[in-house]
């Protein structure tokens, strides 16, 4: 790859496969990795189709040098990100000035070179230098929460916090990052990336005109003196919020200017004893104040003399006594206060005005005061009497609440015993009536009763005739009723009970289908493009060559079979003929010495044989173990144990010199 | 002979075999709300007969009396499991109308016909007596003579309550309204009649509830009166403060007053004095109930005597009355003169 390119439309293409150079053509932001295009080699893939084939490298058959690419797309693109982040903030700071977008691209190659070195070209590069991966991961993380404020530098354990806030799902800590593999990093860094706010949510900022620069000036001035703290006035020592304020206090003196008034006395005083304005100020900066005080007072007097002003205020507090006639502690209080207001109100005029008014002054307030104190004793007095009142009264209401009840019991006992008496009149006016000649009417009365007597016995009987059936009909109607309630609520139970189980059986109906529409929805996710003809052929493809090789390997097991077998007889065949040799060579050994030496060497013979073959099957056994060590070493040198050991090592190294710094400085310390 | 003409109506309720509860036959009218309030009350619903044969109850101003029996086989009533027999009557007189109804429950039961209880009705109705072959003769005037209505026990509700008997005679006096309270029903009936003797010089029976329920009817009849004795059968009834100044909890043996009613129910040294007296009366072995009554009565009187000595101020109507004032001015001790002042409202002799 040659180069990184991302144009203004926002298409990211890489060239050639030697990264040298990256240009960011556009000046907007071009941090949405969703919406590029990624252009590796002449393939065409997106983004997220990489992160997923990147996530299953198996399911995509993604290749390892297309992962690489991968990788230096990513790297490229975020240092391009970093650096538009930068170039953002610059702009945010130097708004005011028109900076040329010359200028840019020159921050940019100096960026560059600072971000990630050239001869980084994909992730595995991250891998030896922990800064730079702590650094790029910080600031990802500054760019998808601003303001988080996390240290570029170790300790990292705050950022990988940070990542699983945001919802990274894998397992992440301070070890991702300090003793880092590929494969994770290239996790974080997509889940990073997929992160990152997208154009359309930050709003173009860059300024377009000079007006526009100029209103964006202004509403920084403006944000910036709002944020400012609030101050009095007089803490302002320079700003705008001070222009055109006097900086001397504002004391004033009483004036006393001559006025046109025909007393003999008081001009001879004007003449002789009265002072100068500016002598009556003693310093100078009072001077126009109290030159303002004096107009004010002019102004707003009305012209009232003193006097005038007194008996205003007077009034003003009759108007109040009288209003207050009521009694109450409320209104006593108000009476005090508006005295309260109305005296120091009225002293400062006194004072003001020369002393000779104030003896005539306070003899009037003298005689006020008197007369308040008289008028609040009447008041009193009135409260009093006013509240033995209420209590006579509540009394009184009380005495009549009970005598109303009792009144209301007595007339009601008396509408009863009325009742009954006017009840009892009659029947005594009847009485009497038939008392003329009682003898006969009561005989008269006994027969009557006995008449009646027998006819409401006769008319019971009647009534009898018809009761009797009809109740009778109404209990054996009842009965059958009954028998049929029975069997209806018998009819009924199984109805709720069949109910039931159309209920039932609705739900797992429901819940079929609900599988069925789930299991349809998967299908349609599944690729339709796919040739299942093609899948079927190659699995049988797959099978036949399976079936192959099975046949070799039993054709490979039965040789070996047969070897050993081969082996077993040719062992016996040796066995047998070494012991008819050894017999024979034996029986002759006792006569000749030529056999007793050719035995000698028969029995070397075996024995160093029987050697070789046991060494045979040693090697085989070793050469087998080897093997199957070489294979456990492939599998742990896959997994970078070695580099990762050296640097925990060294750390640990490292660590416990520094604690061994420590310590000492603390022995040097206590000592 | 004088004719019962306090009688109002008889009727007789059937359970048949069906499990039905009919109103089969009535003389001359019952009317309805009547005979919600006897069917809540019969008991008839019940699977098994309940051991309570006779209940009686008020409804208005009207009492009735209900005699429940068991029917069997011999009897000439064909389908019915139970019957209940049931009287209304003006007058308060549980034994009487027990002896009646049960001589018309046998009649019933002998010869199935309404009618032969009709005939027995009318005779009670129009002479006053009644007389049947088996069951012997009813005679009314044989009840009214007697001085005490049932079979009563005063001295046993003063060996129960001891002291705080005289809660119970001071809220009678006083006219509060009193809630007994007994689970059983039997035992309900037979302690409510004591509490009219304790009260002889007054019409108490005319406030007296011998059984109610919780139910709203009964309940705003008990609301719309002032006092009442009334006995209850429903335990939740001690949570209803609403409804009582003093709750006898009978099997409990205890007194609560309601924190409404502390202040009138305050007890003073007469309340000792009645209180200790009573003790001795319920000691005394040698007295028989009817005299406990009668010196309990006399006792009342002695202190209706008193009150009555106070009362120097003519009514409006010319009885002597106690006026409030005459009762301050005697400097009595708050708790007496309060008391004072309560019994003479109670007894309608305060003048204010």
């Amino acid at each position: 790859m040659d180069n990184l390119q991302i144009n203004g439309n926002g298409t990211v293409a890489i060239t050639d496969s030697k990264v040298k150079n990256v240009q960011i053509l556009s000046r907007s932001h071009i941090l949405s990795i969703h919406t590029a295009e990624v252009h590796v080699q002449t393939n065409e893939f997106n983004p997220t189709g990489m992160i997923l084939n990147s996530k299953n490298p198996t399911l995509g058959g993604i290749q390892s040098d297309r992962l690489a690419a991968a990788d230096i797309v990513l790297t490229k693109f975020y240092s391009a990100m970093i650096r538009m982040n930068k170039k953002n903030s610059k702009n945010a700071n130097k708004a005011t000035e028109n900076e040329k977008t010359m200028e840019a691209d020159e921050s940019f190659q100096i960026f560059r070179h600072n971000d990630i070195g050239e001869n980084i070209t994909n992730l595995s590069g991250f891998n030896t230098n922990t800064e730079l991966v702590v650094e790029a991961t910080v600031k990802c993380l500054d760019i998808i929460k601003p303001g988080l404020g996390l240290s570029t530098v170790l300790p990292v354990n705050m950022a990988a916090r940070s990542c699983s806030e945001l919802g990274y799902k894998g397992d992440i800590g301070y070890q991702t990052f300090l003793y880092s593999s590929e494969g994770d990093l290239r996790k974080v860094f997509m889940f990073l990336i997929e992160k990152l706010p997208k154009e359309s949510d930050k709003p173009l900022s860059e300024p377009v005109s000079n007006v526009a620069l100029l209103e964006k000036s202004i509403a920084t001035a403006i944000a910036q003196s709002l944020a400012a703290p609030w101050l009095p006035h007089y803490c302002h020592t320079k700003g705008f919020r001070n222009r055109g304020r006097a900086r001397i206090p504002y004391k004033f003196v009483n004036l006393e200017i001559p006025k046109m008034e025909s007393k003999e006395e008081y001009q001879d005083y004007c003449i002789h004893y009265m002072q100068s304005v500016p002598e009556q100020v003693q310093n100078e900066p009072s001077f126009l104040p109290s030159l303002i005080s004096y107009n004010a007072r002019a102004l707003h007097s009305h012209s009232m003399s003193i006097l005038d002003q007194i008996n205003w205020l007077n009034k003003q507090y009759c108007d109040k006594t009288t209003e207050a006639n009521m009694p109450g502690d409320v209104n006593v209080l108000n009476r005090d206060s508006t005295k309260n207001t109305t005296l120091p109100s009225t002293q400062p005029q006194i004072k003001d005005n020369g002393t000779r008014e104030t003896k005539i002054v306070d003899q009037k307030i003298l005689d006020k005061m008197e007369k308040q104190d008289l008028q609040i004793e009447k008041i009193k007095v009135e409260c009093d009497s006013l509240r033995n009142d209420m209590e006579k009264l509540q009394d009184v209401i009380k005495n009549l609440t009970t005598s109303v009840t009792q009144v209301t019991t007595n007339y009601q006992n008396e509408e009863k015993e009325l009742t009954i008496n006017e009840e009892q009149k009659k029947i005594k006016a009847r009485i009497y009536d038939l008392f003329q000649d009682g003898e006969e009417n009561i005989k008269k009365l006994e027969a009557a009763i006995e008449t009646t007597t027998s006819k409401l016995i006769n008319l019971g009987n009647q009534w009898e005739k018809h009761r009797v059936p009809l109740i009778q009909k109404y209990r054996q109607e009842r009965e059958k009723h009954s028998t049929k309630a029975s069997a209806s609520q018998k009819k009924l139970d199984d109805i709720k009970l069949l109910k039931e189980k159309e209920r039932e059986l609705q739900e797992e109906c429901r819940n079929k289908d609900q599988q069925y529409s789930q299991l349809v929805i998967e299908v349609q996710k599944l690729p339709k493009e796919v040739n299942r003809s093609a899948y079927t052929q190659r699995i049988l493809e797959i099978i036949n060559n399976i079936r192959k090789q099975r046949d070799e390997i039993n054709k490979v097991l039965v040789d070996t079979r047969e070897i050993q077998k081969e082996i077993n007889t040719l062992t016996g065949r040796l066995e047998r003929s070494f012991t008819v040799a050894d017999e024979l060579i034996f029986r002759d050994a006792r006569t000749n010495e030529a056999s007793r030496k050719a035995y000698k060497l028969l029995a070397t013979l075996h024995s160093d044989c029987s050697e070789l073959v046991n060494l045979v099957e040693e090697t085989g056994a070793t050469i087998r173990e080897i093997r199957d060590l070489e294979e456990q070493i492939d599998s742990e040198a896959t997994k970078n144990v070695g580099a990762n050991l050296e640097r925990i090592t060294a750390d640990l190294k490292q660590m416990k010199q520094e604690t061994a710094e420590l310590t000492a400085q603390l022995q040097n310390k206590t000592s | 002979m004088a004719p019962l003409t306090d009688l109002l109506s008889c009727s007789i309720i059937e359970k048949d075999s069906n499990g039905d509860i009919l109103w089969t036959w009535s003389y001359p009218i019952v009317s309805e709300s009547q005979k919600a309030v006897v069917a809540r009350k019969c008991n008839l619903e019940v699977e098994h007969n309940s051991p309570q044969v006779f209940v009686f109850s008020r409804y208005k101003y009207n009492w009735f009396y209900i005699h429940c029996s068991e029917v069997f086989d011999s009897d000439k009533l064909p389908k019915v499991k139970q019957f209940a027999l049931v009287l209304f009557a003006k007058d308060f007189n549980p034994r009487k109308y027990e002896v009646l109804s049960r001589v018309l429950s046998k009649m019933y039961c002998k010869t199935g016909k309404p009618t032969e209880i009709l005939q027995l009705y009318l005779s009670v109705f129009t002479k006053g007596s009644c007389s049947t072959q088996e069951n012997g003769t009813f005679v009314s005037d044989d009840f009214n003579s007697h001085c005490f209505i049932i079979s009563t026990n005063v001295r046993e509700m003063i060996k129960t309550f001891e002291l705080e008997t005289i809660l119970i005679y001071t809220a009678l006096l006083l006219k509060k309204r009193i809630i007994v309270y007994h689970h059983s029903l039997e035992q309900l009936l037979k302690w409510i009649g004591i509490f009219p003797l304790l009260m002889k010089h007054r019409k108490v029976t005319d406030n007296l509830f011998p059984w109610i329920d919780l139910i709203d009817d009964e309940l705003a009849e008990l609301k719309g009166l002032s006092h009442y004795i009334a006995g209850c059968r429903n335990s939740s009834i001690s949570s209803r403060t609403d409804l009582f100044d003093l709750l006898v909890n009978i099997p409990a043996r205890e007194i609560t007053v309601a924190s409404h009613a502390k202040e009138s129910l305050t007890m003073t040294k007469t309340h000792k004095e009645i209180a200790l007296f009573m003790i001795q009366l319920s000691e005394n072995q040698s007295y028989i109930e009817s005299q406990i009554i009668s010196e309990i009565n006399d006792k009342t009187q002695d202190l209706l005597n008193q009150l009555k000595s106070l009362a120097v101020v003519q009514g409006p109507d010319g009885r002597k009355m106690v006026s409030a004032q005459t009762l301050k001015e005697k400097n009595l001790p708050p708790a007496v003169e309060h008391f004072l002042i309560n019994l003479a409202v109670a007894e309608n002799l305060l003048l204010l």
